[in-house]
């Protein structure tokens, strides 16, 4: 950018240098930064609807506990790393990170924090009862290790002041560059139960949340806006964690598991991660005759559902009912009579290779290339899958 | 006269005017180090994994992460104007990345490796049915992830991939007791490819870095197979 300001011509020459100099200053000092708002974490939209409709716990959420570096409370800025002048030429270059201060972010993180994650859980229908304190069975802490807003920044700029006949004239160049801006926000958070004589830790992670907006030279909003994307996607991470933990104590959102007995089920659930990890396929079999009989795509708020493209043995029956850990071993080994069954890297769900009995088949169809299927062994109880021997990359249904 | 009055007038405005100011803002995004790709190893993945014998089921629970964004930038330092860095990258899931291919590695030593997507290793939230076969379970929180391209001033200039990572790792019992706890720092850099999966390759190297720790081999009851 480059611009020219003009000074009347006077008796005093000089005077006029520095009258041009000051104008071009003054007018990039005024055309710099855009206005600072306060920030709040107020309305932050939820993202995740209920994840199941029968937990059996209750949960209160303290107030987090604000362990913020100082500079995510200051703020921080671009800083200049080069300024000289000789009153005819004065040039200068400034770089660095703009991070928000708890203005830009929120003077009130500790208790919008706390309301957002009390109206996150209670919409996930994570527990039967969300509330601030109380006796309850359950108890979420929290720490907020990190809450900011930051992008960085790089601008230059020269002024040159030029004497004519009857004026001086600054010759104002500048330049720079805007990043995107990005939304971090690391919550320390833990589960911890109450219902022993003694409170202990259930559970403990950094729930971490992201956001990204894209260059522009209203910074401050952006990073405004990338912070509230981060409070967002940490709050459905916190509340898939905290679902997830209860569920493995068979107190979450799935409700309690289902029990069954050992006998081959009529109908029985494959399941596979999108490639980005953002939906999850599920295919229903009929056990009898290897069938599918319907397939779905749905989309998944557990990134970490498993590994991306595996065909894993779900833990659900086709009603929807998750199945207790022993009653899922059961219902794997029932299977494992008519399908290939492995364990190969996941702790708690078996790998689904195909039908044992046929080479081609609805779910096991193998392409001409992949060995044939294994012969219906005598075997009926999943195996585990040599890893040195037999990559997961070996599956037969992709 | 008038013009030589008007020259030293200027002069004298000139240097009561001068002045020098400079100091060292960051050159890199917040939480980030510019990295030397001079002074960084190559990365490397041994393609024949040591092979390891172990009695013992180990669970490595999913990583836990105080990585920040973003992950890293894109430095051109043979051609820029006001900075090199040109941009910033972010990517969402490198945890998840980075626990996919270290656990990739230790299987790939013949150990019975099995993943915890839900968790980060709690010995509490262990199921039954895997709790009677007393498993030890592997823990990570990446402290540190970086990941940046970087184009060197060298003649002729050369494309990097570079890398910093920084995990605390721990080994518990499935009654929750310690059984190692150590810091690994990977730092590396690799010629840039097209298609080239770089934080597949952090994570086989953090896998091997663990193959290759006796602390950690006693940790997990793994031996050296055909070693007596």
């Amino acid at each position: 950018m480059s611009a020219r300001i003009g000074v009347r011509p006077s008796s005093r020459m000089p005077i006029r240098h520095l009258a041009a100099l000051v104008c071009a200053l003054v007018w990039l000092i005024g055309c710099g930064d855009d206005t600072v708002r306060v920030g709040t974490l107020r309305g932050i939209p939820l993202q995740l609807g209920p994840l199941g409709y029968a937990p059996t716990a209750s949960l209160a959420v303290s107030a987090p506990i604000d362990l913020r570096p100082a500079i995510e409370h200051e703020g921080d800025s671009i800083h200049t790393r080069l300024f000289f002048t000789t009153g005819i030429v004065t040039y200068w270059s400034r770089r660095g990170n703009y991070i928000t201060d708890d203005q830009a972010a929120t003077p009130l993180a500790v208790s919008e924090l706390q309301t957002a994650m009390i109206d996150a859980l209670r919409s996930a229908n994570v527990a039967t009862a969300v509330v601030p304190a109380g006796q309850t069975e359950f108890t979420l802490e929290t720490e907020i290790e990190h809450l900011y807003g930051t992008h960085y920044a790089i601008n230059e700029g020269t002024v040159v002041v030029i004497e004519g006949n009857r004026s001086a004239n600054a010759g104002v160049f500048t330049g720079s560059r805007q990043y995107a801006s990005y939304g971090n926000v690391i919550l320390k958070a833990r589960l911890v139960d109450h219902r022993g004589p003694q409170p202990f830790t259930l559970w403990e992670e950094h729930v971490v949340g992201f956001g990204q907006q894209e260059p522009t030279k209203k910074h401050v909003i952006s990073a405004q806006t990338a912070l509230r994307e981060a409070v967002a996607d940490a709050l459905s991470t916190l509340v898939v964690r905290v679902g997830a933990a209860l569920d493995r104590i068979q107190r979450g959102p799935t409700g309690p598991t289902y029990h069954r007995s050992g006998q081959l089920p009529p109908v029985f659930l494959i399941e596979r991660v999108s490639r980005y990890r953002n939906f999850l396929e599920r295919v229903y079999i009929d056990t009898a005759s290897a069938r599918v009989l319907r397939h779905e795509i749905v989309p998944l708020a557990d990134a970490a559902w498993g590994r991306p493209g595996e065909w894993l043995l779900s833990r659900r029956s086709p009603e929807g009912i998750v199945l207790s850990p022993e009653s899922y071993e059961a219902y794997a080994h029932a299977l494992a009579t008519k399908y290939d069954l492995r364990t190969v890297d996941d702790a708690y769900r078996y790998h689904f290779f195909g039908y044992r009995g046929a080479a081609v088949g609805p779910v096991g169809s193998v392409s001409p290339g992949d060995p044939p299927a294994p012969a219906p062994a005598a075997e009926t109880a999943p195996r585990r899958t040599d890893a040195a021997a037999a990559p997961p990359a070996a599956a037969a249904v992709r | 006269m008038n013009a030589l009055r008007r020259i030293a007038a200027l002069t004298a405005v000139a240097a009561s005017a001068t002045g020098c100011y400079f100091s060292s803002p960051p050159s890199a995004p917040h939480g980030h180090n510019p990295m030397h790709v001079e002074q960084l190893p190559t990365l490397t993945v041994s393609p024949v994994p040591v092979q390891l014998d172990s009695r013992r089921v180990i669970v490595i629970s999913r990583f836990d992460s105080a990585a920040t964004q973003p992950i890293g930038g894109l430095y051109d330092f043979n051609d820029y104007e006001s900075s090199p860095l040109i941009r910033t990258y972010y990517f969402k899931h490198a945890q998840l990345e980075l626990f996919e291919h270290a656990c990739d590695a230790l299987r790939a030593t013949g150990l019975d490796v099995r993943k915890d997507y839900a968790t980060t290793g709690e010995a509490a939230l262990i199921e039954r049915p895997l709790r009677q076969l007393q498993p030890l379970v592997v823990r990570a929180k990446i402290i540190a992830l970086q990941h940046d391209q970087v184009r060197t001033d060298s003649d002729p200039p050369t494309d990097n991939e570079v890398v910093k990572l920084v995990v605390d790792v721990s080994v518990i019992d499935s009654a929750g007791a310690s059984r190692y706890q150590a810091r690994h720092a990977v730092y590396g850099r690799l010629t840039w490819q097209e298609e080239l999966d770089v934080l597949r390759m952090l994570g086989l190297r953090l896998g091997e870095r663990l193959t290759r720790d006796p602390a950690f081999l006693r940790a997990v009851e793994a031996t050296t197979r055909g070693a007596s």
